[in-house]
């Protein structure tokens, strides 16, 4: 392990090995395209009835008044974001240990994806704030590490981009993904620690206290599943999109050889 | 007086169905050769064939898509100080001066870095004369020479990486180089070298040849 | 292996040397540490309150330089992949660069960031000790984390903007215990309970640095066989 030698990989069949061929460019294709109808049906169903409980159907709140509708928009988004990089973190894991190729296709798929949920849960969440507590922005833990997972979002998918080799590429952003996951804890607490220290301002995001009227579940609910079914739908594309522009790019590739 | 005899044990090299991918594009495909010590491998191929990334692989720097490497008695490359390799890249730092490039690479080799071995490694390549001019100041040849002064600083190395090493390199260095790399397989190395079809690398011994 | 780690830091401080490469960091701390107030009213301001922003700021972009040349230059030129071949593992040779990084960028700068501190921003003279081991712990996490995104980047098209924009986000613990820790006000009778926080802060800091050393110096191993095995 100290030595800077990667024996070769052997022919042999390792568990390892046959995980590959099923995780296999070929076995995608299959997958997705199951996957990808049983989204876009449950995107169809679910976004219009979800759109229509949220801004017409459901009750507004008895203290907030309509802008509660913005909520759900905003903690889908959120929890989709924060979904997206756990599940980048671990193709970031398969990346590295396995040496999977999809995994490495995933993450880059995923996170632009994921930064621009982030970015919607950060601009929903900050006009919402305007109306609730009188500011767009403040300095809380939890919108702190929101912007930060937005910027390790960036970060993750300049990195993807930023060499000839996508290979090293890959490599290189889910060594910072999983950094990135192990940091965002630390981060999240040593804000709320540093607030404590400070400024403790009194709010609150969700009162712990009340509960949440079924009424307001089901949108959310609803929401949740059309956002979640949207990220699958472009994602898969993406990768199918990644897995082309290889293809492609080999092609050329082998063209220029021959001619030389 | 004693008759020389050659050693019973020499260093082995197997390769075994090497292939090499770079993205989705395979470079080369099944290469296995054996090679034990005391002889020249010549690795040829057009441009882009893949001669660089296969003595990348041999040094254990990068590692293959799929095949096995069998150094000696192992399952593996061959132990990091155990390969001398010189590349394209020249490894010499611009701002320090030929004498500090090859004395620090000493040390990290742990290999003798007095004085003496430092400026006779120098010497005969001819650039001890400009063992105080930063490399940064040096010609493209003058550095090729530097840093193939390396080569003499380790010469009990068994196994001997060279990616075109006539590269930049006039008549009078390449017939020293030639000499080097001569003693170094009487001594029992095995040279391992990279070359394109009609190189002047030619010249050189050759036991063996692979191509790409 | 501590031979070829000696010889790597001897050669890495040869070249900081040659380059002028020390001054070049410390003038630029220097800089950014003493014409923040030029653009500040002093007057209206309480300078001592956002010094800890500022020398954070300062040591945080100073943090980023040295690397540069150190790792940057040694793989193109490719000897990063021949000091992989000698008997000392990887591990090795990214501590040795983080060593020199440290030495060569942080380790003046701690003085420099003392002295603008306590001539430009009046921070008091019994928190020297304090404040001294602030910045020797947060210099070496920010050290670390320079370390890795410039391990990550290596032959990366991407950029500076990329490393900033990697190395911010992973520093944010570090400038918050940072800046909580600094003292940088006597303790008068309203606030006595200043000492106990910055201590606290000062102990979480060096926590982080404890917890995050190993990992940080493993990923950049990694990260740098990588980059190697890539070239």
């Amino acid at each position: 392990m100290t030595m800077p030698h990667t024996p070769a990989r052997k022919k042999t069949a390792s568990p390892a090995a046959s995980l590959w061929h099923w995780f296999t460019p070929t076995y995608f294709r299959a997958v997705s395209g199951r996957v990808t109808p049983i989204a876009l049906v449950l995107l169809l169903v679910t976004l219009p009835t979800g759109l229509a409980y949220a801004f017409f159907l459901s009750p507004p709140d008895y203290l907030q008044g309509e802008t509660v509708r913005i909520m759900y928009i905003h903690v889908p988004s959120a929890w989709l974001a924060l979904a997206l990089y756990g599940a980048i973190a671990v193709a970031s894991g398969i990346t590295l240990t396995l040496k999977l190729p999809m995994a490495g296709h995933f993450a880059t798929a995923a996170s632009p994806v994921g930064a621009c949920f982030t970015a919607i849960a950060l601009i929903s969440g900050s006009l919402w704030g305007k109306p609730t507590w009188g500011t767009y922005w403040v300095w809380d833990a939890r919108l702190t590490s929101m912007l930060v997972l937005f910027f390790f979002y960036l970060a993750h998918s300049a990195m993807t981009q930023a060499f000839k080799q996508q290979e090293r590429g890959q490599q290189a952003a889910s060594i910072l993904a999983i950094v990135g996951a192990l940091n965002l804890p630390i981060i999240k607490w040593s804000v709320e620690w540093w607030h404590t220290l400070h400024q403790p301002e009194s709010i609150s995001f969700i009162n712990p206290s009340s509960h949440i009227d079924i009424s307001m579940l089901i949108p959310l609910g609803l929401m949740t599943v059309a956002l979640f079914s949207y990220a699958t739908i472009v994602i898969t594309a993406r990768m199918k999109l990644a897995i082309l522009q290889q293809k492609w790019q080999s092609l050329l590739y082998q063209k220029t050889r021959n001619r030389s | 007086m004693k008759k020389k005899t050659t050693p019973l044990y020499t260093h082995r090299y197997a390769v075994r169905n090497l292939t090499c991918v770079r993205g989705d594009t395979t470079l080369f495909h099944d290469i296995s050769f054996d090679s034990v010590g005391h002889t020249c491998l010549h690795i040829t191929g057009s441009n882009g064939s893949g001669k660089s990334s296969l003595l990348k692989i041999l040094a254990g720097l990068s590692s293959a898509h799929s095949g096995t490497l069998c150094w000696c008695d192992t399952q593996e490359a061959p132990c990091a100080h155990h390969v001398l390799y010189v590349g394209h890249e020249l490894a010499l730092n611009s701002a320090l001066t030929p004498y500090d490039n090859i004395v620090f690479w000493a040390q990290a080799r742990q290999c003798p870095s007095t004085p003496d071995v430092i400026r006779s490694a120098l010497t005969a390549f001819d650039v001890a004369h400009l063992e105080a001019v930063p490399c940064a100041l040096l010609s493209a040849g003058q550095k090729k020479r530097t840093s193939l002064a390396k080569l003499l600083i380790d010469e009990d190395a068994p196994l001997w990486l060279l990616d075109e090493p006539y590269a930049n390199l006039d008549s009078q260095g390449q017939k020293t180089l030639q000499g080097i790399i001569e003693n170094a397989q009487k001594k029992g190395a095995i040279i391992i070298l990279a070359r394109h079809e009609n190189a002047p690398e030619r010249a050189l011994p050759c036991d063996q040849t692979v191509t790409l | 292996m501590l031979c070829v780690f000696l010889a790597l830091i001897r050669r890495d401080m040869a070249v900081v040397l040659r380059n002028g490469q020390l001054s070049s960091t410390l003038s630029f701390f220097i800089m950014v540490v003493v014409f923040f107030p030029l653009a500040i009213d002093p007057a209206s301001l309480d300078l001592a309150a956002i010094s800890p922003a500022i020398i954070w700021i300062g040591l945080f972009l100073a943090a980023q330089l040295p690397l540069e040349r150190l790792l940057h230059d040694d793989y193109q030129d490719g000897s990063l992949a021949l000091w992989s071949l000698t008997r000392a593992p990887l591990e090795v040779i990214a501590t040795a660069k983080y060593a020199v990084a440290w030495l060569t960028a942080s380790l003046p700068m701690i003085f420099a960031a003392l002295a603008s501190g306590m001539l430009v921003y009046q921070w008091p003279m019994d928190a020297i000790l304090n404040n001294m081991l602030t910045i020797l712990v947060g210099s070496l996490l920010l050290t670390l984390i320079s370390l890795l995104t410039r391990c990550l980047t290596l032959g990366s098209r991407g950029g500076k903007g990329l490393i900033y924009l990697m190395s911010m986000p992973l520093s944010l613990p570090t400038l918050i215990f940072g800046a909580a820790s600094l003292r940088t006000h006597t303790p008068t009778d309203l606030n006595t309970s200043i000492d106990t926080e910055t201590t606290t802060a000062l102990i979480l800091l060096s926590l982080l640095l404890l917890a995050t050393l190993i990992p940080m110096l493993w990923a950049s191993t990694l990260a740098l066989r990588n980059a190697i095995s890539h070239q």
